[in-house]
Parts: structure tokens; sequence; C-alpha cells
């Protein structure tokens, strides 16, 4: 019994302060519950989470050696490393249209000429840095320049089976 | 009064809800998670069609066979036993063996055999004659006098050699009708080059007979697949080794969609059978006109092809003609090859064109 009292004590101690606050204050929409405070915590640690590994990421990127990778319709036909080209290299890409010269060297690359209508990959100008693009539409061809070759997605499937 | 006594209400409700919130939150996140996984092994299950696998030390070599399909576990069964009756059928080492038996046949006594076997040796010759015996099938003398691959592996003597290559002309083997055969002048045939791919197309054929959706041959490496309505990638070693590399380092990835063909992919170089001695480097791929390893600008040659036999024996000469002529060859040919050169580059034939990726480190240079 007077266990029961105790806790009935205390349940009124605690209601006490809050019907208090709704008595001196009028109605207002932010007033923080401990569970706000807590949502707005996890808030915080989360971005906090994800800023550190954005940043993290952008770290190791920066250290992993650039590739570069070209595609045509699809398909991978370059995959190789940005250092591999110290010595500045043309890569004749025959399509319908006629011909796209790639020139790489170790620190960039660029569609130098193109037979397509609008020229646009040509425009992109020197792709240095990982992320860097340029992409023959009518060609259907791709110049990236990827932060390792691990970046370099389908290809890295797993595959049915290895001839050897 | 009133008012007082609703906000006072609300609050509480308000309260009640947090406290509950608080209570319940990290359940939920349980669940969520819990929700989340088994949808992820619902999906996983989604394609449930029996899966059946096997593998096994066969013809010098190691095979898996696996099938996907109602019939996965008879075919692959069926195969595997097959695959011995085959293997025995084609080894020259084998005691009673149809071509042990055509070792010691002679004019007078020709052997009879079985119709897989007699269609065998005649497609070989017939591409012995079709390469000018850049792929011969009498080249045994040569290469158990060299031994690469074996602890015996040498650099023999060139009287060894010449006596050797006298013993070496696919000429001497005698094609008679009724699936009758003999050799001339003690010659060896030796069916090593093409049994893998010849089984590989054989076990294709009696599997495929079974209610399956999906067969992959892999004998030591010669692929032979089909899947039905779908597409399979196949990867070709790299021929580069190093140390710090991944074993399973590949140089292209082939996709097959001819869904009604099984396809292969048959891969040679010397990049995984071979010794050295004093610097160099012998492969076990035997250049019959010099009774020496072949020499080649190539570091492996991948032929992609509907038949296994075919293609097993065209990466053997490919890789032994060397880039120039393998190209001008695989061109007039049309045949769909890979040809890893030794600077990095792929040099494929434009019919692949969109059919190969290039892996880390490779370069595709289309011809044809």
């Amino acid at each position: 019994m007077p266990k029961k009292d105790g806790q009935s004590n205390t349940s009124d101690k605690l209601s006490t302060p809050h019907q208090a606050c709704g008595q001196h204050l009028p109605p207002r929409h932010f007033r923080f519950a401990s569970g706000d405070v807590f949502l707005i915590i996890a808030i915080l640690v989360f971005c906090g989470i994800l800023i550190t590994g954005m940043l993290v990421r952008r770290h190791t990127l920066s250290k992993k050696t650039p590739y570069v990778r070209i595609t045509v319709d699809g398909s991978v036909v370059m995959n190789r490393a940005l250092s591999a080209f110290a010595d500045e290299t043309e890569y004749r890409l025959a399509t319908e249209n006629g011909e796209v010269v790639v020139i790489l060297n170790d620190h960039e690359v660029y569609i130098q000429s193109s037979d397509c209508p609008d020229q646009i990959c040509v425009q992109t100008g020197k792709l240095t840095k990982p992320g860097d693009g340029a992409i023959c539409l009518p060609n259907k061809i791709v110049v990236q320049i990827v932060a390792g070759s691990s970046d370099s997605g389908e290809t890295d499937g797993k595959v049915d089976a290895v001839a050897k | 009064m009133r008012s007082f006594r609703k906000s006072s209400e609300c609050k509480t409700s308000k309260e009640k809800k947090n406290s509950a919130r608080r209570g319940t939150w990290m359940p939920r996140m349980w669940s969520f998670f819990v929700v989340l996984s088994l949808l992820a092994s619902l999906s996983a299950c989604k394609k449930n069609t029996p899966h059946a696998s096997v593998s096994l030390f066969a013809l010098d070599t190691y095979v898996t066979i696996s099938a996907d399909g109602q019939e996965a576990e008879e075919a692959v069964q069926c195969a595997s036993t097959t695959l011995h009756i085959y293997e025995e059928m084609f080894s020259r080492h084998h005691e009673g063996g149809e071509i042990a038996l055509l070792n010691q046949a002679t004019a007078e006594q020709p052997v009879t055999l079985s119709e897989e076997t007699y269609q065998l040796l005649s497609l070989t010759c017939e591409y012995a004659v079709l390469t000018d015996g850049t792929f011969d099938p009498t080249v045994a003398p040569l290469m158990d006098l060299w031994g690469i691959g074996t602890e015996n592996a040498r650099v023999p003597g060139d009287d060894e050699i010449s006596e050797a290559l006298t013993r070496i002309d696919y000429h001497n083997i005698q094609l008679l009708p009724n699936d009758q055969a003999y050799v001339k002048d003690g010659t060896q045939v030796d069916l090593g080059g093409v049994a893998k791919g010849a089984i590989g197309d054989l076990l294709m054929a009696k599997m495929r007979e079974f209610d399956v959706t999906k067969i992959i041959l892999d004998l030591g490496g010669n692929i032979c697949a089909w899947a039905k309505d779908d597409s399979l990638r196949v990867g070709v070693i790299s021929p580069k080794k190093t140390d710090a590399q991944d074993p399973q380092s590949m140089c292209a990835i082939v996709t097959i969609t001819d869904a009604d063909l099984p396809m292969s992919v048959v891969t040679s170089g010397a990049y995984e059978r071979f010794f050295e001695q004093d610097g160099i480097r012998y492969g076990h791929i035997m250049d019959t006109r010099t009774g020496a390893p072949v020499q080649t600008d190539l570091l492996s040659a991948t032929i992609v092809g509907s038949d296994g036999t075919v293609c097993d024996i065209l990466s053997t000469t490919l890789y032994a003609m060397g880039l120039e002529r393998a190209r001008d060859w695989a061109q007039e040919k049309h045949i769909d090859c890979i040809l890893c050169a030794e600077n990095g580059t792929l040099c494929v034939s434009t019919s692949l064109k969109g059919r190969v990726d290039a892996e880390e480190g490779w370069t595709i240079e289309y011809f044809g």
C-alpha cells in the first residue's frame, strides 16, 4: 500500500510542472518535448555521419588512381589507368558516322575530333579529374575519368564462368 | 476553465504519445529491418528454379558441370557419367580406348570407331588441312619430348627433336569408309587439343534433352554455356599474371545472348602451362615445323562460337599464328575472336562489337 502511494505521488509531481507550464504560457507550436530533442539529436548525428562519410569518400577518391573508361553503346572498350599514358596516345574509334579520336596522356583526356553533327563532345574539352566525362550521343560514346577501376560498375559484376 | 482543461488534456495526450514513441522506437527500428531483410530474401527466392552442380577431376583438369531447371539434378548426373565414357574414348593413354586402339591399328587391320570418335577425327583432320598443319593431331611425340606441364619438362637436343618430327604428320591419319581408320608409320594420334571442346559439345547436347533452362560446362577453362531466354557473362582470364593479382583477374567479359545455341568460349595461351630455363619461357603449344614451342607475339587467343570443338582447335591455331596472321585469318574465315596482345590491347572481331567488355588495364581495338 505505501508503495502504491509513493508511485501516485511521483506521477503527481511529474504532471504538475507540465500543467503549470500550460497554465502560464499560451499554446505554442514549437515546444520541445524530450522526444523532439531526441529526434533532433538523432538527425544531427545522422547528418554528421553523412558529411564525414562524404569527406572520407572524397578523400579516398582523390587518393585512388584515376582511370579512363570509354564505352561504346554501353560496352566498355577501354578501362585503363590514366598513368598508363605517359606518352600521349591517340585512340581512334570507328563509328557509323565516321571516326572519333580520343587523345590520352597521363593528366588529361579529351575528344579531339568526332564525326558527329553536334560536336558537343569535342566542345566538352579536357577531362582531368574523376567524375569528368564527355559524351557523344550520336556515336553513343562515353569517355569518363573514374576514380579507381572498382568504380567501373557493371564490369565488376560477377561472371557466370571464366574461360582460361 | 473549460479551455484550460482542454489544453491540459491535449498536453497529456501529447506526452503520452511522446512516451509511447520513445518506448517503441527501438522495436520499430528492428521490425523495419526484419521486414527489409525478409523482403530481400523474398526477392532472392523469386526465381526459385532447382540448381545442380558437380565438380570433378577429369580430362587432366578440373571440371564443373552445372545446370538450372526442373531436371537439373538428372542432367548433371547424366553428364558426369557420360564425361568419363567420352574421356576414355578420346584418350590415347586409356588402354582399350578407341584412340589407343587407333594408334595400334594398321592398314591390314583398321579399327572401327564409334560415330563420335570418327566424326571428331575427321573434323580434326579437316582443320589440320585448313590450318596447314598449324593445328596437328599427331603432335604427341613432341609433347612427350618436351614434357611441358609435367615435372619432366626439359629442353631436348636437336637430334631428339628431328627424330620426333619424323613421326609427326597428320597426313598419316587414314580415314576409311564405315567409320574405320588407321595411322601409318607409327604416327600417334592425340586428341588432347580438341577433346575438351568436343566433350563439351557432346555433354551439352545430352544435357539439353532434359528439362533445363541453363547449362554451364567448365572443362578446365573451356566454357560451353547455354541459357534459355537469358544472357550469360563469361570472363576471359587475363594472360598477364603477377603474384599480387587476383588469380581470377580477367581481361575481358563476353556476354552470350544467343539463347537458341549453346556458345563456347575457349582460350589458348602459354600463361599457365609453361616452364622457364635460362630466362626463356617455353609454352606448351608446339610448332610442328620447328619442333619447339611456338614463338608468338600473342598472350592468348580466345574464340567465341557455337561449335566448341572448332573453338578449341581455332584458339590454339590463332595463338600459334601470332597477331598479324591471326587477325587476317580470323577476318577471312569469319571467326569471332579476342586476341590479347602484349601491349594490353585486345584485338576483337567487329562481329563481337557490343558483346565484349574490356576489364581493368585493357583496351579494345576492333578489326575486320
